[in-house]
């Protein structure tokens, strides 16, 4: 097998690696999307916001990373909002860390247990492979020369 | 071309997460909630050291119940979907007592049933939406007195014979304000009104009596308010989580309705004084429980009247079957929890 055919393979299985994490994780929170507005409302970084408003948002990107990075046409854009979407929750729970005395999570299902030093790093490993799939994606797309 | 554009949209969306961040971080720092959090102590319970020993337990059709009271080691309890108090006697028997109350007051229009704090033989009934409160003698099937108020009322306390507390509406369509009401030959009239000014709805609430003291519970936020015997506010105090804020409402059409802009989160569900102690039933986890343990738990927090309404401990219990719990009593040395489909008896002491 080539290096090429391997590099592809690789590509390819991390793609549906970011799918699977978001997938489940929105699937996690729009099960419990009670609990979920719950322990946002729980945050001292969301009062007198409304929950439901920001909880919705956050399912709604959840969901719609995976569709766009089924299609080769979009995959770009789905690669960015992951990449995005993780920086937002990683700089959210460093936020929660440094300044709140208390700290909720609304992560859902599994990743709901890691602590919050393996949150940070699952969410650094993360955002490192949707920015190296999104450069590879990015270059795809230039038209040949 | 197009590598140059995929650079701006990550520029910009960077840019775009840096501006939330800094909007959160501002909105955090501009809010004195985390203040307040480390003023309450934060958000941790301790576990109180109590004995708790099945006493009876009862199986009962599926339903909707509430305790009336215990008395004399006989349990009463009322069944929502009927107009009857039931006994669980402690000779084992079973009575059912049919409420004497006029038959034109449908079964949901009695809100409350609670025994006379001043005749324990008697009962009172409130019938808030018939604007009455009737006190009743169960046993021999007697109406004892009827007390037909001016105002619409709510959560009524009985404070003597011809007094209550209770809840009316305030200044403006969205207030409510704690008033006693007072009986005079028949006629009511209102002979305290307390300057506390509460947000109807947000608010809600129930009422507790301690000694000459009147406490409030507010069932969507972390307040109670201690008031005096004419209805003054002693003291605001804090349930452990200092984080529940009020819950927003909208009013619309000219002020005619209101609603909660969410549905609100209950935070205090159940209330009793034992002593000097205020129990109340949380509803919230705090920081150091364990979802799944306190998913499965009834959480008692205790808070000492004597000292300000001081936090002092939690007592945790297994709910029944994982089931929601409908009414809790507590008094007598019993604890008494109904259940959809059971009513349990414990003895106990903290």
């Amino acid at each position: 097998m080539t290096f090429r055919y391997k590099r592809s393979y690789l590509l390819t299985f991390l793609q549906c690696l970011v799918s699977f994490l978001f997938l489940y994780s929105g699937i996690s929170k729009a099960r419990g999307f009670g609990l979920f507005v719950n322990t946002l409302d729980k945050s001292l970084f969301f009062t007198d916001f409304n929950t439901n408003f920001v909880g919705g948002f956050v399912v709604v990107a959840e969901f719609s990373i995976p569709v766009l990075l089924f299609f080769e046409s979009t995959a770009l854009y789905g690669y960015l909002l992951s990449f995005l979407l993780l920086l937002l929750f990683t700089a959210y729970i460093i936020l929660m860390f440094a300044l709140s005395p208390y700290l909720p999570c609304s992560c859902g299902g599994l990743i709901e247990s890691l602590s919050w030093g393996q949150h940070i790093l699952f969410n650094l490993v993360f955002m490192v492979i949707s920015l190296v799939l999104f450069i590879n994606q990015n270059k795809k797309q230039v038209p040949a020369q | 071309m197009k590598t140059k554009n995929g650079n701006m949209l990550l520029l910009t969306g960077i840019a775009i997460v840096c501006l939330i961040t800094g909007f959160l971080y501002y909105h955090f720092k501009t809010n004195k909630l985390a203040e307040n959090f480390f003023k309450g102590g934060g958000f941790r319970r301790s576990q109180t050291a109590w004995t708790l020993s099945l006493n009876k337990d009862y199986d009962l059709p599926r339903g909707y119940y509430s305790v009336v009271a215990y008395d004399q080691g006989n349990v009463l309890f009322r069944d929502y979907s009927n107009k009857t108090v039931t006994s669980f006697n402690k000779d084992y028997s079973k009575s059912v007592y049919p409420l004497p109350i006029p038959t034109t007051i449908p079964v949901t229009n009695v809100f409350r049933i609670s025994q006379n704090t001043v005749n324990p033989s008697l009962y009172d009934i409130q019938c808030s939406n018939n604007d009455q409160l009737f006190a009743v003698d169960l046993q021999n099937k007697k109406m004892a007195a009827t007390y037909q108020f001016s105002h619409y009322y709510e959560k009524a306390i009985r404070l003597t014979d011809s007094s209550f507390a209770c809840i009316v509406q305030g200044d403006g369509p969205t207030h409510m304000q704690p008033v006693i009401f007072s009986f005079m030959h028949g006629k009511d009239s209102i002979t305290r009104k307390s300057p506390l000014n509460l947000v109807s709805m947000s608010e809600d609430g129930m009422f507790v009596k301690h000694k000459d003291e009147l406490i409030y519970l507010n069932s969507y936020n972390h307040n109670f308010y201690v008031l005096d015997s004419n209805l003054n506010q002693k003291y605001i105090g804090n349930t452990i989580d200092t984080i529940t804020i009020l819950p927003k409402t909208v009013s619309l059409k000219n002020n005619t309705i209101t609603k909660f802009i969410k549905q609100p989160q209950p935070v205090n569900q159940f209330c009793m004084v034992v002593g000097d102690t205020l129990v109340v039933n949380s509803r919230i986890r705090a920081d150091n429980d364990d979802p799944q343990v306190f998913g499965k738990s009834i959480v008692l927090d205790l808070y000492d009247l004597k000292h300000g309404g001081k936090y002092s401990g939690t007592i945790y219990m297994d709910k029944y079957k994982g089931q929601e719990l409908q009414d809790i009593y507590l008094g007598h040395r019993k604890l008494l929890l109904t259940y959809p489909d059971k009513l349990i008896v414990y003895d106990v002491s903290l």
